[in-house]
């Protein structure tokens, strides 16, 4: 029998139903889920067999929002990477209640962002090619390279933080769980009965993924932004790119994970363990983020606009004008950059309620950033656009990109909702003496 | 024989003759649809063409000429070569006697040519060749034919190297009973082969005794083994016709940057070698971790441990 | 019943004949339906052709099988390219006058619909008080290509004889070589290209760039089947002013069909410059300036169609 504290049992008692049985209202979010995935399945279909025609690309903005939500998940994915690894490595205590939501982010997202970018790809039917004839020298293939080694990090390190869970719940008699899926847990929970050799295990190898999994998030991110990087294009041909692309990601994971821990602990009442200090500790962060992201994007545009070199100009007066993009780009700075440091700042508002807010208008704000980032300067070739077909000099989203945009976010969705049904959101094994003594203070 | 095989009914072998004749005129329709459909050719009716064609006459080395025919026809104002034409070239003796050289058709632009000997041919009095080019003709195309006198004549061409300075010597020789006789006054280019066209290097004019000299440059890229296809050429003159003649010499500069094999480069096949290492240290420390976990997994799910459950 | 047999066997085989023919006939009709794509246009050029039976007609010339010809190499000797070549153009800006003819060319060559162009004639002005020019715009080859670079399948390929090419038969449609190009060089099949079903059922070889394949990337390929025979690329012939210019560097030598030149001669008196030199992509071809011009800028713009003159608003200011 493996040893559970009073504050895990606590937890186990909190998320026993959710992992028992499914509930009607549940089945019909699922459901739902399925609808929306249901819709970008045949949007998916028709651009498959129709071409991409169907959206809005063409032969200038050759990408669009597809590979804007690439980076938006991928970014989002560093919540649990970064967050939880530096935590982790720092042997900070508060961390133990959000890691396994972290994690779970991170690994969710993982699996989606890549998808998004098979979406940009012409010929699906061909994608062992990108194997069969690799070349070393592209960015894709490093692209290839670094996000599977980075999933299977994502995986390992989940995994490792979790068996002791697992083990937990193939033992626990307070759980009622059917017969199959106790199965599961006794092999996914390996041989594990705490023994301190196996702990030791468990211990060094957490150790190590935590130490290596910094490192791979940001070569990750640095090589995704080198996709725009290594190109001789205006806005992306920049050498801050991959340290800029680097700390958004960090930042938006953060902004997610906020927004994540907010809605957990109003659906399942975890105040016990998610604290409001870790709302004002995850703030902290975000502050420092965001002010570190501003200084990027100041640096970025201010660099652009002193030198004025006449194709970088082009881009940027588009961006800055309000018939093109310049309601966007400052939406994106005041939502993205001076709000949040603002509603942090603050003590008044520096409220659980108010940063799940900003987090959310700072993650919209986040992914328009990225769009920005992708479509205006595909908009500005070289030699200025000579055609009068719209659709060749202007992107305009179509409704099969918006379908696949939101079954890649219900997918998400769904498989949290999935994973809720295998795991307590907050892990029973590690919940320390720190959240036993808030129940205490709370029951009395 | 036993009457095993059972026939077919009567009614069977209806129902397969009316399925053979339906398959059949599905066949017809498929097949007449598609001629129909086919290249819509659009026959011109009623209207006899005018076809034209020229001809000229290319005296090469070796007592060898070349006839060039060119068979065109004037379609809305323009005139358009017409392919597909058999041309039929002769020699025409003093008496009149056509004697046929031999057959060719035209290639899409109109053109046909055809190489032969010069020495079984014959010379009228005066020494010159009659040759003729005739189209026959058909329902829609007028007939048509041209003829060229000239007379043979030959370029010999010297090379001459002096001090890595080069030169070409020509000389351009009537053919006479007497023996060569000098042609004077001549334009005399120079040419070299290259890929697509000849590039004129030179030029000069004969003097009394028919024979030009003319600078050959010698900063020209040759071949591999430097060298290159000299040509020396009269165009067009009213009494010979085409007069060329060519010489293979080690006289340009050899190409050095014929590569075989592509570098190791961002845009080549091969990548630089630093990249290549690069990639196997990082996949390597990465994944090496990586299998150093999975290696203490698989010790927690099989090694049997004898401190079961700490107290 | 009473059939003697062989009368029998008889009607078989004649069933089976004319199933046999049906069938052939209905495979012969599937066969073009599922290479069918949509028809092509007449170009509305004529041709006349001799038939064999000694009929004269005049056909559209887009029915003529000017097709590309694979001249029956293999897929490394495509990659490799023609042995001791370096291919090089120039492009003589004085002279052009908007024609359109090396784009015609280009498109009916290589089976292409009208509003996919392979090579564009640009109106270029380089600042507002400059004169504008035309410019006529190929692949530039170039010899440091950002393009293949970026490819991560070896799809598209720089050659020994300095063409960059692509085989779309490997492509996998990522679009990076577009992003990459600074010069909107490439074009992507975007849905299922316009072409016959003869042009589609054509075997594939990237020195012909034909047929065109949805969901790949294509573009101008300097045309190498043609030279392989000794012939210059289309749009050179086709030019009525001789603006290209098209040859071997090693060789030193371009010529545009009538006049042969070298390379380093007319780039040297004519003061020849390669496009946005500062981006470092050294392209293969050159281009002379718009000196003592043959035509005034205006000329290009007679006799055009609304919608492609319509491309040229923004420069002319209109």
């Amino acid at each position: 029998m493996m040893k559970i504290s009073a504050a895990g049992n606590q937890v186990l008692k909190t998320f026993a139903p959710q992992m028992e049985r499914t509930t009607l209202r549940e089945k019909a979010w699922i459901a739902f889920l399925l609808c929306v995935i249901g819709v970008g399945i045949y949007a998916l279909y028709l651009q498959i067999t129709v071409g991409h025609t169907v959206t809005g690309m063409r032969d200038n903005v050759v990408w669009g929002i597809y590979i804007a939500n690439f980076i938006f998940f991928i970014g989002i994915s560093y919540a649990g990477a970064v967050i939880s690894g530096f935590l982790h490595l720092l042997k900070i205590e508060w961390r133990k209640p959000i890691i396994r939501i972290a994690e779970l982010i991170t690994v969710i997202a993982t699996i989606i962002g890549p998808l998004f970018i098979l979406l940009c790809v012409g010929r699906l039917d061909r994608l062992h090619h990108l194997v069969l004839y690799a070349r070393l020298q592209s960015p894709i293939t490093w692209d290839v390279l670094a996000i599977s080694t980075y999933l299977a990090g994502g995986v390992i390190f989940l995994y490792l933080a979790s068996i002791k869970d697992f083990a937990i719940y193939r033992d626990s008699t307070d759980l009622h769980l059917s017969k199959w899926k106790r199965r599961v847990f006794k092999f996914l929970a390996l041989n594990y009965h705490d023994t301190p050799s196996q702990e030791r295990g468990i211990h060094v190898s957490m150790n190590l993924m935590a130490l290596m999994i910094i490192p791979l998030a940001v070569i990750v991110h640095s090589v995704l932004s080198w996709i725009f990087g290594m190109t001789l294009r205006p806005g992306w041909h920049s050498t801050i790119f991959g340290p800029y692309f680097v700390l958004a990601a960090i930042y938006s994971g953060t902004g997610v994970l906020i927004i994540a821990l907010y809605i957990f602990r109003l659906r399942y009442k975890l105040e016990a363990f998610i604290l409001d200090k870790h709302f004002t500790y995850l703030g902290y962060i975000m502050l420092v983020l965001a002010a570190g992201y501003g200084y990027f994007t100041f640096s970025e545009y201010l660099t652009d606009w002193y030198g004025s070199e006449k194709w970088t100009g082009q881009l940027l007066k588009k961006l800055f004008s309000w018939n093109e993009y310049g309601g966007l780009f400052l939406f994106t700075n005041i939502a993205g950059i001076i709000l949040p440091i603002f509603v942090v700042a603050v003590p008044a508002l520096r409220k659980p309620k108010y940063l799940a807010m900003v987090s959310a208008l700072m993650v919209l704000a986040m992914w328009v950033k990225r769009y920005l980032i992708v479509v205006p300067t595909l908009e500005t070739p070289l030699l200025p656009i000579e055609d009068i077909r719209p659709e060749y000099i202007k992107y305009s989203i179509t409704w099969v990109e918006w379908a696949l945009t939101f079954s890649g976010i219900a997918l998400f969705l769904l498989l949290f909702t999935i994973a809720s049904k295998f795991m307590t959101l907050i892990p029973v094994s590690e919940i320390s003496e720190m959240a036993e003594e808030n129940i205490q203070t709370k029951e009395s | 024989m036993t009457n095993r095989i059972i026939p077919f009914s009567y009614w069977t072998n209806i129902r397969l003759r009316i399925l053979g004749i339906g398959l059949t005129v599905i066949c017809y329709i498929t097949c007449f649809s598609t001629m129909m459909s086919q290249d819509s050719l659009s026959t011109e009716t009623n209207q006899l063409f005018k076809s034209k064609i020229t001809l000229s006459a290319n005296q090469l080395q070796e007592g060898s000429i070349e006839l060039n025919s060119l068979l065109r026809v004037k379609v809305d104002n323009v005139y358009q070569g017409i392919s597909n034409a058999k041309i039929t070239f002769y020699n025409v003796k003093s008496d009149g006697e056509e004697k046929a050289l031999g057959e060719k058709i035209t290639a899409p632009n109109g053109k046909a040519s055809l190489i032969f000997k010069a020495a079984d041919l014959a010379a009228d009095a005066d020494g010159y060749f009659s040759f003729l080019a005739r189209f026959d003709g058909n329902e829609k195309l007028t007939a048509g034919e041209n003829d060229l006198r000239i007379h043979p004549a030959k370029l010999t061409i010297e090379p001459i190297e002096a001090d890595s300075t080069y030169t070409i010597k020509i000389m351009a020789t009537a053919d006479s009973p007497e023996g060569p006789k000098p042609i004077a006054d001549a334009t005399v280019g120079l040419y070299v082969k290259r890929m697509f066209s000849s590039l004129k290097v030179g030029e000069g004019t004969t003097d009394e005794e028919g024979t030009v000299e003319i600078d050959f440059p010698n900063n020209l890229p040759g071949d591999a083994d430097a060298n290159v296809v000299i040509t020396a050429l009269i165009e067009e003159s009213e009494d010979y016709g085409s007069l060329a003649a060519s010489v293979t010499k080690p006289w340009g500069k050899s190409v050095a940057n014929i590569e075989t094999e592509l570098p190791r480069a961002l845009w080549s096949p091969h990548p630089p070698t630093w990249m290549v290492v690069t990639f196997f240290i990082l996949m390597g420390t990465v994944w090496g971790n990586y299998l150093i976990i999975v290696y203490k997994l698989f010790r927690i799910r099989f090694k049997k441990d004898n401190t079961h459950a700490r107290a | 019943m009473e059939k003697p047999e062989n009368e029998m066997t008889n009607q078989r085989r004649d069933f089976l004949k004319n199933a046999a023919l049906g069938v052939a006939a209905a495979a012969c009709g599937s066969a073009v339906c599922s290479c069918g794509k949509k028809e092509e246009k007449e170009s509305g050029e004529k041709v006349v052709l001799l038939s064999p039976d000694g009929e004269l007609v005049t056909i559209d010339s887009s029915h003529l099988r000017q097709v590309h010809k694979t001249v029956g190499v293999s897929r490394e000797e495509a990659r490799h390219g023609i042995p001791g070549r370096k291919f090089v153009m120039v492009i003589d800006l004085a002279r052009c006058k908007n024609a359109r003819k090396c784009v015609s060319a280009c498109q009916k060559m290589h089976h292409l619909p009208e509003e996919k162009e392979w090579l564009q004639v640009r109106l270029m002005k380089d600042s507002p008080e400059a004169p504008p020019y035309w410019f006529p715009k190929t692949c530039f080859h170039c010899d440091n290509p950002p393009c293949v670079k970026v490819c991560p399948v070896d799809a598209t390929f720089k050659r020994q004889d300095g063409l960059v090419l692509i085989d779309t038969e490997r492509c996998i449609g990522c679009k990076f070589c577009m992003a990459a190009c600074p010069y909107s060089t490439r074009v992507f099949n975007w849905s299922e290209p316009e072409q016959s079903a003869e042009v589609a059922c054509l075997t594939y070889s990237p020195e012909t760039s034909v047929p065109s394949k949805v969901g790949t990337v294509e573009k101008c390929d300097f045309c190498p089947d043609m030279a392989r025979q000794g012939e210059l690329p289309d749009c050179v012939t086709a030019c009525p002013n001789g603006v290209f210019y098209f040859g071997d560097e090693n060789e030193d030598v371009v010529t545009n069909g009538d006049e042969t030149v070298r390379f380093s001669d007319i780039i040297k008196d004519r003061g020849g410059y390669r496009f946005a030199e500062e981006l470092g992509t050294e392209p293969r071809v050159w281009y002379l300036p718009p000196k003592d011009r043959l035509f005034p800028v205006e000329r290009g713009l007679e006799g055009l169609p609304d919608d492609i003159r319509n491309r040229y608003k923004d420069v002319l200011g209109e």
